[in-house]
């Protein structure tokens, strides 16, 4: 997936998530997290992000994650909600996203 | 947050009477309703307003929350909510103003320091570590120690800072130092942004101790001097200045090793004026030294880029000659300057 500008998604609202990810110029996949579940579940979050870029082909990439406690299903939904706007797509393929 | 019926709407805020409540709710929190405004939303409970906050370009400011809702959250849905309006309007990097003690609720949300004004204002900004970003990339411009600085608007460049630079480059070529030239890159002069930076270059070519950089939004910009557009800005103007000289000195300056800024003496605008009283000020805190020059006259009159675009105004173009650079002269002369003295025709503005 190619990101062609910055997409954000989400809110700072209790139990949900700001996402923003932009294109890396570094070519690498950077993750900066904050959170107020840091202690608890940042390895988590970190590496659940990191699983979800790989399985939507996403390799170059800034994410900006500003957590309030977020379940998995809703991290997935911001991030890839955030990827599409940034990749410019507006016709969803949901059955591929399985 | 259901049990308490919030409703968050936008508020027509050039009309008087959407305008007035937020107003009133800002100053009883002791909070200014600034005027450049270009969104404002509020979050009520029945027809009262709880909490409030405002877009001006890429600038979150006017942010208030009433004290009994305090800590519940509100903060959160108002940045949500314009962070996600901005993000619409294609503004990717944003600005927040807030007074120092609530820096750490907006950091929490992303936000990271810019700069502050003791006890007054701080800057921040998101996405967070961008202007370290910015300071590394203009730190591989530094060379030794020590530096000179200037900072101008050049609109357009005139032989008035023509002479300014020279003074500068001769001033850091004694000592074998560069001299690190930013150009305001807010869009919001007369001159656009590309034409002023490049004449700058053209009209500083020759000069090779001069680096020519953009001050990006950490100098004189939306951000840190949102007042410096504006004809009267008051107290806030002072601020502003203040907020601006900090992060010069505190962050910029230690990056290329600026130890002197000098600055042409303003005998006209009073918001530049004082502007040069508040560098004097500040800037020796963090061992930068200020010098203001006489401005170069040429006949009666001190060359001055408000006075060339009046020549131009009153059809009087022919008179500019004398007092620009060459390259400048050529751009006025060509064909991409006709939309751009259209427009000073037009207009009346400051800068």
């Amino acid at each position: 997936m190619n990101l062609i500008r910055t997409g954000k998604a989400g809110t700072l609202e209790s139990s949900d998530v700001m996402i923003t990810v932009r294109n890396n110029p570094a070519n690498d996949i950077e993750i900066k997290l904050k959170s107020i579940v840091e202690k608890q579940f940042g390895n988590h979050i970190r590496s659940f992000v990191t699983s979800l870029l790989e399985q939507m082909d996403v390799h170059s990439v800034i994410v900006d994650i500003d957590d309030r406690s977020a379940l998995d299903c809703v991290i997935r939904a911001r991030l890839e909600t955030a990827l599409y706007r940034a990749a410019g797509i507006k016709v969803f393929r949901w059955e591929e996203m399985e | 947050m259901a049990e308490y019926d919030f409703s968050v709407e936008t508020i027509q805020y050039n009309i008087p009477s959407d305008r007035k409540p937020v107003e009133e709710f800002l100053s009883r929190l002791q909070l200014s309703y600034d005027e450049d405004v270009s969104l404002t939303i509020v979050v009520k409970q029945g027809d009262a307003i709880v909490a409030t906050g405002s877009l001006a370009g890429n600038v979150l400011k006017c942010i208030g929350v009433s004290p009994e809702y305090q800590g519940s959250g509100l903060t959160n849905t108002v940045v949500s909510r314009l962070e996600m309006e901005a993000y619409y309007r294609h503004t990717e990097h944003l600005f927040l103003f807030s007074k120092p003690r609530n820096e750490h609720i907006f950091s929490d949300l992303g936000f990271s320091l810019v700069g502050k004004y003791p006890d007054t204002v701080v800057l921040l900004e998101k996405p967070s570590g961008m202007f370290d970003q910015w300071l590394t990339m203009l730190e591989k411009e530094r060379r030794g120690e020590q530096s000179v600085s200037l900072v101008m608007n050049c609109n357009p460049f005139t032989l008035g800072h023509r002479y300014l630079v020279e003074k500068a480059s001769n001033t850091a070529g004694e000592k074998g130092e560069r001299v690190h030239l930013f150009v305001v890159s807010e869009d919001r002069s007369l001159f656009p942004m590309d034409v002023r930076f490049d004449l700058v270059r053209r009209g500083t070519a020759d000069l090779e101790n001069v680096m020519v950089h953009s001050g990006g939004p950490y100098i004189i910009s939306n951000a840190t001097f949102p007042t410096y557009f504006i004809r009267d800005p008051g107290d806030a103007g002072r601020i502003h200045a203040g907020l601006d000289l900090h992060i010069f000195g505190g962050r910029i300056a230690p990056a290329l090793g600026i130890n002197l800024r000098m600055v042409g003496e303003e005998p006209f605008c009073p918001v530049t004026r004082g502007y040069n009283r508040a560098m004097a000020e500040i800037l020796p805190q963090y061992g930068v030294e200020v010098r203001e020059i006489p401005r170069l006259a040429i006949g009666k009159a001190a060359v001055s880029a408000s006075f060339v675009r009046d020549l131009i105004r009153n059809d009087r173009l022919e008179e500019v000659r004398s007092l620009v650079p060459v390259s400048t002269w050529e751009y006025l002369r060509s064909d991409a300057a006709l939309p751009v003295i259209e427009k000073i025709r037009k207009e009346d503005r400051r800068h």
